[in-house]
Parts: structure tokens; C-alpha cells; sequence
């Protein structure tokens, strides 16, 4: 069933045709979510928030404008942005030198502690440069398909990626210089 | 870029791109799933019941007005009571019907008093 199709049957309360959207795409959204707000309770509670409205309105997708997952991703990258200048007003516009994530107590596992700081570092990125490398590092959008998400030019999201690499890099610093020494 | 960096590029570019790998891992979505499919399934109930509750909801008229006009109502009966009443235009409606039922509204009365007489005699 096409994704045409499903709209069309959950624009007539089809339930089963509802539950085959969630299975095709709730991932997406929820991994975009924890990717950008950092924190899986409201990862759940932003993507529960997108497939609401999409279960109330499905007809707000046009189908000849935009793939229905490129369409999906906007909305749930809108979601996050809005839900981002609620909580934090200033960080979007905000192009500050990014905290240093510093290693917490070695009581846990080191990959543990290694995911810490790793989602520490994304989450000291300005949001449209989180967003950025959301899309096209962690859900293999292409930087055209990506700029398409973000409503901007590829060039733009081009120096989002690079500015957002060299501020990780920056913030990883001695991960990665750990990770160079091993190899 | 200097040669350094260039050289360093690659490597480097790898490295991050493993580093980012090691982001936390997603949980598991089931439970979200069935979550969202109550909260939808909750959602067009309620939106059904919006539905029939305003279908059925009677017309209201202005309540201001039916309060005033049902108070009107209610001082015309008590003033037409009181003026027939006071004017005894009512006696001869209702002495006719005791008259076919056979009581005498005079005759009570006198009953009553000697009644009350008699006991008050006792006293």
C-alpha cells in the first residue's frame, strides 16, 4: 500500500491503515526527536504529537509537492524547532562557542560514558546545525534532500554541515584523538 | 586548509563519523506505538461525541426573557385570585357545585362554632 493510500484510508478513521503509517515511519520521527531535543521522554511525546495531527488532518499532505516522508520530516523538524524555542529562546539563534562536554565519573561503562558526551556535544550545537547533521549524518538524507526538509539552499545547509562537524570535532577533541591513537 | 590538515582530514572526518555512532541508541518504539494508537482511538471518540452532543442540544431561548415573562404570568393569576376573592364575584361559581353536591357552606360554619362553643364551655 502506498503511502497515498494510507493517508487516504486514515482520512476515513481506518485504524489498521493508521498502524502500517506508525510501523513505516514512527522510527524516523522518533529518532529525529532524540536527536534534536536530547531527551527520549519528549522525543515520545513530540512524536506522538505529529502522528496525532497527521490521524486528524492527513489531508494537510499534498502528494504532488513532496514524498510523504520528506513532507513528515518537516513537520517533525518544525515540531522540534518550535518545541526548542519554547524551552530555550535564545539557542536558536545563538551561534556561541559550544560548552565543553566534559566526561562525567568513570562508574559506568566507557561506551556509556562515550554516548554521554557524544549527545552532550549534538546537543551544544545551535538547533539548525543539530538538525542539519540530524538529517543527513543520522537519517541519510542528502544534502539537497536535507536543504529540501530545512527549506533552505544546499549551499546554506552545506556550511551548516561544516560549521557543525568543526564544532564536534572540537567538542570530541580528545575522543578523538583516542580513537586516532587506536588505529 | 594547510597540508597538515588536509592530510589530517580524512581520519579525522572518519573518527567524527564514528563518534557519532556511538550516540545513544534509540529505544524501543512498541510501546510508543500502541500509545499513539489509543490516544487516536480516544481522540475520534471524543470527536464523535462532540458531534452528537451538539446535534441534540436543544434550542435555548434567552433566559432573561423567559424569567420575566413567567413572572408576569404568575402576578396576574395572584391578582386576579385576590380581586376575586375580595369582590366575592367567585361565590356564586363555587356555591353552585356545593349546592348539587349537597353541603351547606352556612350551615358548616355554624356546625364548627357550636362545636367550638361547646368546648370552650368545657374549659
Amino acid at each position: 500500500m502506498s503511502d497515498a493510500e494510507l493517508l487516504h484510508a486514515i482520512g476515513r478513521s481506518d485504524m489498521a491503515a493508521f498502524g502500517v503509517l506508525l510501523d513505516r515511519y514512527l522510527e524516523h520521527v522518533q529518532m529525529l526527536a532524540r536527536r534534536m531535543l536530547g531527551d527520549a521522554g519528549e522525543a515520545e511525546d513530540l512524536a506522538q504529537e505529529v502522528f496525532l495531527k497527521i490521524w486528524k488532518n492527513p489531508d494537510r499532505w499534498q502528494p504532488g509537492r513532496a514524498q510523504f516522508k520528506t513532507w513528515l520530516s518537516r513537520v517533525a523538524a518544525n515540531a522540534c524547532i518550535d518545541n526548542l524555542r519554547r524551552k530555550k529562546p535564545d539557542e536558536l539563534e545563538g551561534e556561541d562557542e559550544p560548552v565543553d562536554p566534559a566526561p562525567g565519573p568513570y562508574d559506568e561503562t566507557l561506551n556509556s560514558q562515550l554516548a554521554k558526551r557524544v549527545e552532550a556535544a549534538l546537543q551544544n550545537l545551535p538547533a539548525r546545525q543539530r538538525l542539519a547533521i540530524t538529517l543527513c549524518h543520522y537519517q541519510g538524507y542528502s544534502n539537497k534532500e536535507g536543504a529540501n526538509i530545512m527549506q533552505t539552499s544546499s549551499e546554506a545547509i552545506e556550511s551548516l554541515l561544516s560549521r557543525a562537524r568543526r564544532s564536534l570535532k572540537a567538542m570530541l577533541a580528545d575522543d578523538m584523538k583516542a580513537l586516532l591513537h587506536d588505529k | 586548509m594547510n597540508s597538515q590538515d588536509k592530510n589530517s582530514a580524512k581520519p579525522a572526518d572518519r573518527a567524527l563519523d564514528r563518534l557519532l555512532g556511538k550516540a545513544p541508541a534509540l529505544e524501543d518504539v512498541s510501546a510508543l506505538k500502541g500509545r499513539i494508537m489509543v490516544a487516536a482511538a480516544n481522540a475520534q471518540t471524543s470527536a464523535t461525541a462532540r458531534i452528537i452532543t451538539f446535534a441534540h442540544m436543544p434550542v435555548k431561548d434567552d433566559p432573561a426573557n423567559m424569567h420575566w415573562g413567567t413572572a408576569a404570568l404568575l402576578a396576574a393569576s395572584l391578582f386576579i385570585g385576590i380581586w376575586a376573592g375580595a369582590s366575592g364575584a367567585a361565590d356564586a361559581l363555587v356555591s353552585a357545585p356545593l349546592s348539587i353536591a349537597g353541603l351547606d357552606i352556612l350551615g358548616d360554619s355554624e356546625f364548627y362554632k357550636s362545636g367550638l362553643s361547646a368546648a370552650e364551655e368545657l374549659l
